[in-house]
């Protein structure tokens, strides 16, 4: 397997592994009410430790989530998540500005790094956990050919639905 | 700040230890000791889950700020000992120097040797000198070590919503 690329590109964005700057305008997103399908709002001791955490992520599996670029300014971040490697990455995604939404970014960015993903490296799965309510990010995942299915959420995320990617149908 | 992305982090040797970089392979004995009652000195007891956000946490913390824990070998079998460096998170009030053994790996005079080590380090590498420690009252074995490290209690402070000592170390450059 190909190991995954540091930078992707799309017509639209750019997306590349996170850098410090990124902390600021990533810790006003997890301090706000838009982080509250992931566990938010988080205090800026908690938002800190999630920004390094995500870099560190690429250090310890040689992949993570992308910080999603537009005009220059990050806006979102995408990509794989894998906390036990016993079972297959998770797919996440979010824009941190609500002004963001609408444009159809974050469905660019995830269908590009799942092609890159899944088409150019060869992974054979991924899971994608979202709450019911979410509605926006549901259809998301609809539009990158994932399918729901009636796994049970995991200990970490109560309530969530789990989508697939790719494995046996 | 892209510098700092890049820069693999840094190893020291002293007589009998290694600091190097967090890695994965650290993970099931981190996630057992933030499991125990011990790590409440340290931001614990914490999960499996935050045990490995932790844990990329410490590595990203490099990226993000150009210094950070190292963990801490023993050169002469590779155990796992704990962790020592300089850390700056939100709600910090300066850059802290920081360290934490494990229970078999007290009474060695290791924690001293670490923090020695990564203390001079971070004057000559990181500019940051006469650095805290933050250190809560009873945590007596660790007060016992910033005196024999020439510190001394500056005034208190809270951590974590927790009350602490402030201790200050002499500048090394003096």
């Amino acid at each position: 397997m190909t190991a995954p690329g540091d930078q992707l590109t799309t017509e639209r964005l750019i997306l590349r592994r996170p850098q410090a700057c990124d902390l600021p305008v990533y810790s006003a997103y997890c301090m706000s009410e838009r982080s509250k399908y992931v566990g938010g709002p988080y205090d800026a001791q908690k938002a800190f430790e999630k920004y390094c955490a995500m870099a560190g992520h690429w250090t310890i599996r040689g992949f993570g989530r992308y910080i999603i670029t537009w005009e220059g300014r990050a806006i979102g971040h995408v990509g794989p998540l894998q906390i036990d490697d016993t079972i297959p990455p998770e797919f996440t995604w979010t824009l941190w500005d609500g002004t963001c939404e609408g444009q159809g970014f974050a469905t660019e960015a995830a269908r590009c790094v799942q092609h890159h993903l899944m088409q150019d490296c060869g992974w054979p799965e991924m899971v994608i956990r979202i709450l019911p309510d979410n509605a926006k990010s549901r259809k998301i995942a609809e539009a990158v050919g994932a399918r729901l299915t009636d796994e049970p959420a995991p200990a970490w995320y109560e309530g969530a639905l789990t989508y697939r990617l790719g494995g046996h149908a | 700040m892209k510098r700092a992305m890049i820069d693999p982090i840094p190893v020291l040797d002293t007589q009998r230890l290694t600091l190097r970089a967090p890695q994965a392979s650290d993970l099931p004995t981190l996630t057992a000791f933030y499991e125990t009652e011990r790590s409440h000195t340290v931001g614990g007891p914490r999960t499996a889950l935050e045990s490995f956000t932790g844990l990329t946490a410490r590595i990203g913390h490099w990226a993000v700020c150009g210094f950070g824990l190292w963990h801490i070998d023993s050169r002469e079998n590779g155990d796992f000992l704990g962790w020592v460096g300089v850390m700056n998170p939100p709600g910090w009030q300066e850059p802290e120097l920081a360290w934490a053994l494990f229970a078999h790996a007290e009474g060695k005079g290791y924690a001293f040797e670490a923090a020695r080590a990564a203390r001079a380090f971070a004057s000559q590498e990181f500019k940051l000198d006469g650095l805290i420690s933050y250190i809560l009252p009873d945590n007596t074995r660790s007060a016992a070590l910033a005196e024999r490290l020439g510190a001394s209690i500056e005034g208190d402070g809270l951590l974590l919503g927790k009350p602490c000592n402030i201790w200050r170390h002499p500048k090394e450059s003096a």
